[in-house]
Order: C-alpha cells, then sequence, then structure tokens
C-alpha cells in the first residue's frame, strides 16, 4: 500500500513539473530556435557550404512544390469536377488580384505564374513549422534574400511588361520632382518586405516556443494553428499582395497617356 | 550594461507599439465598416484596401517588435 503511494506521489510531482516547465528550462527552447549555426557542412570539393536549419526546410520546400503541384492538377477536365473547381477559383482569385493592381489581361497571363510561385514558396515553407521543421522565416538571411530577390524580379518584370521608356516614365511619375523619392521607394520597399515577413514569423516562433516550455499540454497546439497556420498563409498572401501592387503600380504608371488626358492636363496648366 | 534596463525598454517599445497600432487598426475599420454601411454596393473594393492599410499599419507594429527582439537577445 505505502509502495503505491509513493509511486502515485513520485508520479504527480513529475507530471506537475511537466505541466510547469515542460520538463527543461524556459530559455532552452528559446535559445535552441536562435542557434542559426550550420548543421552540418556540404563538401563539394572546391566549396564548402555550412547548411543551416533553414535551408533544410526550404531544400524540403522546394521538393515539396513539384509534387504539391502534380497533386492539384491531376486528371484535369473540361467539365470540372469539385475539386478541380476550388483550384480553379483559387487561380481565377489570383489573376483578378492581379488585373486589379493595373496589369491588363495579356501582362496577367505572364505575370500571375510568377506571383504564384512566391506565394506557394512562402507557403510551403510557413506551413512546414506545422511538423516542428521551423519556419524558414526564423532565421532572418531568408527574409532579406528574398525581398531582396523579389524587389529585383519586381523591377525586371516591370521593364519586361512595360518597356525600358516605360519603366524610366514610372520614375518620374506623377511630376519629375518626384524622381529621388521614387528612387527611395525601392530601397524601402525591400526592407518592409524583409521585416514584415521575418517579425511576424520570428514573433510567432518564439510565443509557441515559450507557451510550449511554460504550458506544454494543450495551448501551444491550439495557439499554434492560429499563429503558425493562419498567420503563415496570411504573409505569405500579402508578400504575394505587394509584389502584385509593386509590379501593376510599375506598369499603371508607365502607361503612355492617350492623346485626350494629355490635352486635359495641357489644359488644366494653362489654366 | 544592465539586463534589467533592457527587459524595460524592450517591454516599453513594443507596448507602446502595439497599443498605438491597435488604436490606429480600430480607427481605420470602423471607419470602413462605416461607409459599407452607408454604400454596400462598394463593400468589395473597401474591403480590399482596408486589409492593404491594416498590413501598413501592423508593419510598424512588427518594427517595433524586431527592435524589442533585437534588445532582447543581441544585447
Amino acid at each position: 500500500m505505502n509502495g503505491l503511494q509513493d509511486f502515485f506521489s513520485a508520479f504527480a510531482r513529475e507530471f506537475i513539473d511537466k505541466i510547469k516547465i515542460g520538463g527543461r528550462d524556459i530559455s532552452a527552447n528559446i535559445e535552441e530556435l536562435l542557434d542559426f549555426s550550420a548543421v552540418f557542412t556540404w563538401d563539394l570539393g572546391f566549396v564548402q557550404i555550412p547548411v543551416t536549419k533553414a535551408m533544410l526546410n526550404l531544400f524540403l520546400t522546394v521538393l515539396i512544390i513539384p509534387f504539391f503541384c502534380c497533386f492539384l492538377s491531376r486528371r484535369r477536365e473540361v467539365k470540372a469536377g469539385k475539386f478541380q473547381s476550388v483550384i480553379e477559383t483559387l487561380l481565377g482569385l489570383l489573376n483578378k488580384l492581379c488585373e486589379n493592381s493595373g496589369l491588363d489581361e495579356e501582362q496577367t497571363r505572364k505575370f500571375a505564374p510568377f506571383a504564384g510561385a512566391v506565394f506557394m514558396y512562402i507557403l510551403v515553407s510557413n506551413l512546414l513549422s506545422v511538423f516542428s521543421l521551423e519556419a524558414a522565416a526564423v532565421n532572418p538571411a531568408f527574409p532579406i534574400a528574398l525581398a531582396l530577390f523579389d524587389i529585383i524580379c519586381v523591377i525586371v518584370w516591370g521593364i519586361y511588361l512595360s518597356g525600358f521608356t516605360g519603366f524610366l516614365r514610372s520614375l518620374i511619375a506623377p511630376k519629375a520632382f518626384m524622381l529621388p523619392f521614387n528612387l527611395l521607394d525601392y530601397v524601402i520597399k525591400p526592407i518592409s518586405l524583409a521585416f514584415r515577413l521575418f517579425g511576424n514569423i520570428f514573433g510567432a516562433s518564439i510565443l509557441i516556443a515559450f507557451l510550449r516550455a511554460v504550458i506544454p499540454l494543450f495551448l501551444p497546439q491550439v495557439l499554434g494553428l492560429w499563429f503558425e497556420v493562419g498567420d503563415g498563409i496570411i504573409q505569405a498572401l500579402v508578400f504575394t499582395y505587394l509584389t502584385i501592387n509593386y509590379v501593376g503600380e510599375i506598369v499603371e504608371r508607365g502607361r503612355k497617356k492617350s492623346p485626350a488626358e494629355k490635352g486635359k492636363e495641357a489644359a488644366e496648366a494653362a489654366a | 550594461m544592465d539586463k534589467g534596463m533592457i527587459a524595460l525598454g524592450a517591454g516599453l517599445a513594443i507596448a507602446v507599439a502595439a497599443g498605438l497600432a491597435a488604436l490606429a487598426i480600430g480607427t481605420a475599420s470602423g471607419k470602413a465598416f462605416e461607409s459599407m454601411a452607408k454604400q454596400p454596393e462598394v463593400s468589395g473594393k473597401i474591403q480590399g484596401l482596408l486589409l492593404v492599410a491594416i498590413v501598413f499599419i501592423e508593419a510598424c507594429a512588427i518594427y517595433a517588435l524586431v527592435v524589442s527582439l533585437l534588445l532582447l537577445f543581441v544585447f
């Protein structure tokens, strides 16, 4: 009888310990999250690449996306089934987003796949954190690199869609004295894109890691549903939305003015 | 440097930023709902604009979050 009592009291003590601090130091969880050092080094002979956790996540993302896309586009039919119509609605939403930002139909057909690719890349990398793989955006190197790549792509797409003269015209819109501010925009945009993605995902991860240490039983899973899944989707959406808008802005401003608008402007200047 | 003062500064930074951002989001969405009720036919357009505005307001709070995290973990 005495032994059973001892066992139960020991069990309860252990259990309370687990609930209280998860059996480990609180800072250990966060420390593990902040560990950006290389997991292993990939030796290519002439160059050694240090592979971090974020890079592993991104390798997996790049592997998952083609399979996912093949799965989504299997058994395509002219008369859409239930599953296919959901996918088609989402693609229609993407096209509509492009057209609302100022691209015409032909330009949307060219540009929408790029926007979709950016969306899928961030979305899958964020959602991998559900499998406790830690989203790549936790490492600040990923959002900064992605935002720099994104702004270069925006400029290249702007030149491709509206021509080089159109791009130059967008720099001096609406008036010529706005040129330094428009140039400054291309420095501020990537910074804001990178910080938004990094801050949101990193903040959520810190919160979840903290909760996992303090109350590991029920709360982290429920809150993780919002902070990791919901926030991951929203941030991917916002990043894509802003990319589309930046390109749409260049195209809209770089469009040649029709003679009627020009005449109207001249009349306004004269008056 | 004193660890306590750093923690205090980080907490103060995010508290002020989060409070003001919440105020701004409240004002923006309140006005948006008001105009949606007045003109239901343009509510779709207002919704899109509201989303963008909220994202930009939220970005300010996120900058404060990044700063306070830097304060906590870098210093």
